[in-house]
């Protein structure tokens, strides 16, 4: 009880993580400023006229704000939508982003998402959530002693850890999931998964004709990552290994299995997990400008 | 460095904002874990809760991966004569394998789900005690097959195509028991469309 207290009132008084917030927040939206730019080339398709997919709106109220592209009506407009989106996500590139900016970016976000569920994955998803909690990326002076930016230094790292919790959320929910199917278990579910072109390489799928150790290996390696990353991910010696390995997995399943999206996602939510200093080194490294380089390396 | 200067909120409001966020991730692991072992009350209130602003899905390839994958086909006929079966997939995947980058895998995965609406209905059309064609042609595969070949083929003249036909293309795989693996397809097709002139 006594540490909990302590460690509140240590959130409401520094911000050591904002050189991790705002190098996570590059990170993902230079992911979604990809994914949009691709998607727009068939945009008609995807959040237009000329959908291909089965509009869905179960939902009344607000939530139905959510499902917008949904609409046939408003899919005419999805322009509205992904150019804002898009400039969004450039300004905050540059480190313009405030909260108004963010939930923008949230909500824009959602609706893009829903708009088109058939390319939607588990890493649309967790984009989802995370871009809720990173509303709550305030910037605070350190020099600011009132209460409002105690909240705010609060909510920032009720919000980053909340990033934390639902990313590990994501490995153990599909873990979980995976325990009631055989594959896992049996080792088979490596060569099953690659052993369609579509989630492979033509040449690949003639060469494993056969489960092997190594594709055997590797089925129970991912499925033993997903099952402890809920655990590992706290323990500060053992973090990095462990991301390396989900670094590895997340490019395989990026440039092997082809869903490039969902591999870039969780790689660019990895960055929440750099320390202050590494995530401070990279924004100054990456920095457009002396003093914004200069800004960084004085933390 | 902690300074005594800074004006902290009230230890209520602190915890207060903590159990906001444990109260969210209780109602998510609810939702996410819970359907099956929890009161069905608890249940649909964090269903009500998480859909649609956090609605989270996580089971990628669980419990199994999977062991089909369903293709769309379709072809049409001109002056009585049908054209071989196109696969509208298979440039979007070649452009998948070429560039992992670009939309190919966005278009395969769109295409895909025509094909899983497509191999769902001929099987819900199965079931049906005296289906009619009207029937095939209202299932919700149909309807996105046909807007496909609507978007793709010129409009319907004498020249072009008096009729089209869609079909499902399934390919099954299955590891047998010495871990070799076993491939087998199963083609159904939908009746034929005359379209109006």
């Amino acid at each position: 009880m006594k540490q909990g207290v302590a460690i509140l009132k240590a959130w409401q008084t520094q911000l050591e993580v904002l050189p991790v917030s705002e190098f996570f927040i590059r990170a993902i939206y230079l992911s979604m400023i990809w994914t949009t730019t691709k998607q727009l080339g068939i945009g008609d398709i995807v959040w237009g006229s000329d959908w291909l997919h089965a509009l869905y709106t179960p939902f009344a109220n607000i939530d139905r704000f959510a499902m917008i592209l949904n609409e046939a009506a408003v899919r005419v407009y999805y322009l509205w939508f992904a150019l804002p989106f898009l400039t969004l996500l450039l300004a905050g590139l540059f480190g313009k982003h405030n909260a108004l900016t963010r939930l923008v970016v949230w909500y824009l976000y959602v609706a893009l998402h829903y708009g088109n569920v058939e390319i939607s994955t588990g890493g649309h998803h967790l984009y989802q959530q995370l871009l809720f909690f990173h509303i709550l990326f305030f910037k605070v002076d350190a020099s600011e002693n009132r209460h409002w930016a105690s909240a705010r230094r609060l909510l920032h790292h009720l919000g980053f850890y909340a990033i934390w919790v639902n990313i590990a959320l994501l490995y153990l929910a599909s873990a979980y999931w995976k325990t009631f199917g055989d594959m896992w278990w049996n080792g088979d579910a490596l060569l099953m998964s690659i052993s369609f072109a579509e989630y492979s390489f033509p040449g690949l799928t003639k060469v494993l004709t056969h489960n092997t150790w190594f594709l055997m290996l590797g089925s129970y390696a991912v499925f033993v990552y997903q099952l402890m990353f809920a655990v590992v991910i706290w323990v500060k010696p053992a973090r990095k290994p462990f991301l390396l390995f989900g670094l590895v997995f997340h490019l395989a399943i990026a440039f092997i299995v082809g869903l490039t999206d969902f591999g870039i996602f969780m790689i660019a939510s990895y960055s929440i997990f750099l320390s202050p200093t590494e995530a401070a080194a990279m924004l100054k490294r990456f920095s457009w400008s002396r003093e914004r380089a200069m800004q960084w390396s004085a933390r | 460095m902690q300074n005594s200067s800074f004006r902290t909120l009230p230890s209520w409001l602190s915890w207060l904002l903590l159990a906001m966020f444990c109260a969210h991730f209780l109602a998510i692991f609810s939702h996410q874990f819970g359907k099956e072992v929890l009161p069905k009350q608890v249940v649909v209130l964090a269903e009500r809760y998480a859909s649609p602003w956090f609605y989270q899905n996580y089971e990628m390839f669980a419990p199994d991966p999977h062991t089909q994958i369903n293709k769309f086909v379709y072809r049409i006929r001109v002056n009585g004569e049908w054209s071989a079966w196109k696969d509208p997939v298979y440039p979007h995947l070649q452009n998948l394998w070429y560039n992992r980058f670009g939309n190919g895998g966005d278009m395969v995965r769109i295409l895909t789900g025509i094909a899983d609406k497509l191999y769902e209905g001929r099987h819900f059309i199965g079931f049906m005690e005296d289906s009619t064609e009207e029937h095939w042609f209202k299932l919700p595969g149909f309807i996105l097959a046909k807007r496909y070949i609507e978007q793709h083929e010129s409009t319907p003249t004498s020249d072009t195509y008096d009729a089209y036909q869609v079909g499902v293309l399934t390919e099954v795989h299955r590891i047998d028991a010495e871990g070799n693996m076993r491939v087998m397809h199963l083609f159904q097709s939908y009746p034929e469309k005359t379209v109006a002139q």
